[in-house]
């Protein structure tokens, strides 16, 4: 036992005193054997730097005796246990509540008489991945999956549309859901209520509900054999999925003052990516497809094709940043009477967007993020639009409710040290 | 002679504690879980509006589903509070005065033992916060009247950011306020929409109170601000509503419940500016 360990003990005797609801209660019969039994462990305050995390798949064992309740993971062979509080710590290294996070110890449970004479090595209880414990073992999440959650948000935008410069807020839900497609992994992305409004109500566009599906091709849909000297085998990165989206809504006001209300009933693409991470959550992927909109002023609905290069990645091991974009075009085309006599008989929208998100903080385990994004278009599908591309920087800040860790979140394997 | 509750409590069916065996061995059910249930209401309804004054029959129907979630050490970790399709409509002589339905609402709070605020980094760092946080959401829902009969006014998105002090005032489910953001859309067959949004301008109160049996529910909601009208330009709105509800009986162990409902807006909608409300419902729902 170290000189260190045997000062981060002072406070922890006092830990034991109180009960926690992690650990199941002692064995009524063992309670007075074990509290009147000789002191082994130290006393263990706040964790020291560098303290272990106990391990995951080893079964954690509750650990009574007169220094208090503690979870353990013993290595009979080395004599040797990994021990950790069985509650969360206050500024002295007394407990101050019930362990968060972590399931009860399992029995049979250990009598600290039984250690005399192994290693004690002080050690934070365990914690499920994307979490991290402190000093007094408080968990907290430290990766987030903002492919689901539902988030608010406010900022402003400056650009060359009409409305700006001037402060918007938005709004989504994002449910992204693992699935087993055909034998094989896929993910269904579920988007909700995505959109934005201009404070000044001059304009705004929401998004009622899409969804998409990607999935593994564990054999290839295309494979390309060359024989020129020795045959190879090529697989293109050839990876189909489907995407779908009811309802869209689109209001602005043009420098004339004119309103224009544009509603998608329905629109249906074919995914195609060109990259994707192992879980399928990052993407670079084509989307072309075709859908049906109304402008409100028009009898008729319009068709519409679309080709859009988009993709969006997580840059970072624990969610913490995402950069999001997409390019392409939708042409519009009247399905009855020409449009007004303003407008070209066949319209477009070129759209070009690029987005980075970077979780500043959260509270109560809810991320806080800021959001930088920069947007072009050129669309003739609106009267009095500028006829050139027009740009706008907006900035904003997100409150993303929900949000838990990646599904590959790593797990915390020992406390930090400064 | 033993008191027939402590008979009742005697004979609780082992497992349920809400259910209960009576002295001849018939069970009954005596709690309720008020935020779960398939519900059907009537009552009546006075209400005061631009100097006018009527009554009508109230009635209303809504799918509610609570699904609370509890962390590894048992307690409450997600406040989950949904309904769907909440439906409710006014009938004058048998004609339809009034008619609100709301595809869906949803208020979900986080709660923690310890709330605070995290930076993340290599090492994080950790702050102290006072509150639980959640957040309160209603999206698809209209409302028609009859004095209107060729408008409606559409509810796209509301949404309210929560601050929740309900673990310091035991006993409440929720005491929640924060900003709020609304986006609606007032419709009309012979005049162009009109857009109101409230951009964080207005604030939400959201206050609910069950007794452990559920045999009662109080809620208090309340929204007030500033929404933007365009056309139109900002104008201020508040609205409140305040309801009791006590089940009185059950009928094959579906509670039957009678409330109380008071309410009041000024400017929410369109109609009448100023608009009060009063009235007495009896609830049906489904057990749980």
């Amino acid at each position: 036992m170290t000189t260190s360990l045997a000062a981060a003990l002072a406070a922890f005797a006092l830990a034991q005193a109180e009960p926690t609801t992690a650990a199941p209660p002692p064995p009524a019969a063992s309670t007075a054997a074990a509290a009147a039994g000789p002191r082994i462990l130290p006393t263990l305050g706040l964790l020291p730097p560098g303290a272990p995390v106990l391990r995951e798949g080893v079964p954690v064992r509750c650990l009574y005796g007169p220094s208090g309740t503690f979870r353990a993971q013993c290595d009979e062979g080395a004599r040797r246990c990994l021990v950790a509080p069985d509650a969360m710590l206050d500024a002295q290294g007394r407990p101050s509540g019930p362990l968060e996070r972590a399931d009860a110890c399992a029995a049979p449970a250990i009598m600290e008489a039984e250690l005399a004479g192994w290693e004690i090595v002080p050690a934070l209880a365990d914690v499920p991945p994307g979490f991290r414990r402190d000093e007094r073992q408080r968990a907290s999440q430290v990766s987030f999956d903002l492919g689901r959650r539902l988030w608010l948000g406010g900022g402003f935008a400056a650009g060359g549309w009409p409305w700006q410069p001037g402060a918007f807020v938005t709004s989504g839900l994002r449910l992204d859901r693992p699935f087993t497609w055909d034998g094989a992994a896929a993910l269904a992305r579920v988007r909700a209520l995505e959109g934005w409004t201009a404070v000044n109500g001059s304009a705004a566009e929401l998004g009622g509900v899409a969804i998409d599906f990607s999935r593994a091709y564990p054999h290839p849909l295309l494979r390309i054999t060359t024989f020129l000297g020795t045959p190879r085998r090529y697989d293109p990165p050839l990876y189909v999925g489907l995407w779908a989206e009811a309802l869209r809504f689109e209001t602005l006001k043009t420098r004339s003052g004119v309103r224009h209300e544009r509603t998608g009933a329905i629109s249906a693409a074919v995914t195609l990516d060109f990259w994707r991470s192992p879980d399928l959550a990052s993407y670079l992927r084509l989307r072309a497809g075709a859908g049906y909109e109304k402008v409100s002023g028009r009898n008729d609905g319009d068709l519409l094709v679309l080709a859009l290069v988009e993709g969006e990645a997580a840059l970072d091991g624990d969610g913490l940043l995402h950069l999001r974009g997409a390019m392409g075009t939708e042409v519009v085309t009247p399905t009855g009477e020409g449009p007004d006599a303003s407008l070209p008989d066949r319209r477009w929208r070129h759209l070009a967007r690029a987005e980075l998100e970077r979780i500043l903080f959260s509270v109560n385990d809810q991320p806080v993020s800021v959001v930088l994004q920069a947007r072009g278009a050129k669309r003739t599908d609106v009267p009095d639009w500028p006829d050139t591309w027009t740009f706008e920087g907006t900035a904003q800040l997100r409150f993303s409710l929900w949000a838990p860790p990646l599904r590959a979140a790593a797990r915390q394997d020992a406390l930090e040290r400064p | 002679m033993i008191p027939a509750a402590a008979l009742l409590c005697a004979l609780a069916a082992a497992g349920d504690p809400c259910l209960v065996t009576d002295e001849a061995g018939r069970t009954f059910r005596t709690c309720f879980d008020p935020g779960h249930r398939l519900e059907a209401a009537a009552g009546v309804r006075a209400a005061s509006a631009g100097g006018a004054r009527g009554g009508a029959l109230d009635l209303s129907a809504a799918w509610r589903w609570r699904g609370d979630t509890r962390g590894q050490g048992g307690a409450v970790e997600w406040l989950r509070d949904q309904a769907v399709l909440a439906l409710d409509a006014a009938l004058v002589a048998g004609a339809a005065e009034e008619a609100r339905a709301v595809a869906w609402r949803g208020t979900f709070v986080r709660r923690l033992a310890e709330p605070f605020i995290l930076l993340p980094g290599p090492r994080p760092v950790r702050f102290p916060f006072p509150f639980d946080v959640g957040m309160a959401v209603e999206a698809a829902g209209v409302r028609w009247e009859r004095t209107r009969e060729r408008e409606a006014e559409l509810t796209v998105l509301r949404s309210t950011l929560l601050l929740d002090v309900a673990r310091h005032l035991g006993g409440v489910r929720r005491a929640a306020f924060g900003p709020a953001l609304a986006y609606d859309l007032w419709l009309g067959r012979d005049a162009a929409p009109v857009h109101v949004i409230v951009p964080f301008t207005g604030a939400a109160l959201d206050l609910v109170a069950e007794s452990a049996g559920g045999l009662w529910v109080g809620a208090l909601t309340a929204r007030a601000g500033a929404a933007l009208r365009v056309p139109g330009g900002f104008a201020g709105y508040a609205a409140a509503a305040l309801s009791v509800e006590r089940v009185l009986m059950a009928v094959n162990d579906r509670p039957v419940a009678l409330g109380l409902r008071l309410s009041g807006e000024h400017g929410a909608t369109g109609r009448a500016p100023t608009r009060v409300e009063a009235g007495l419902v009896v609830r049906v729902t489904s057990p749980r």
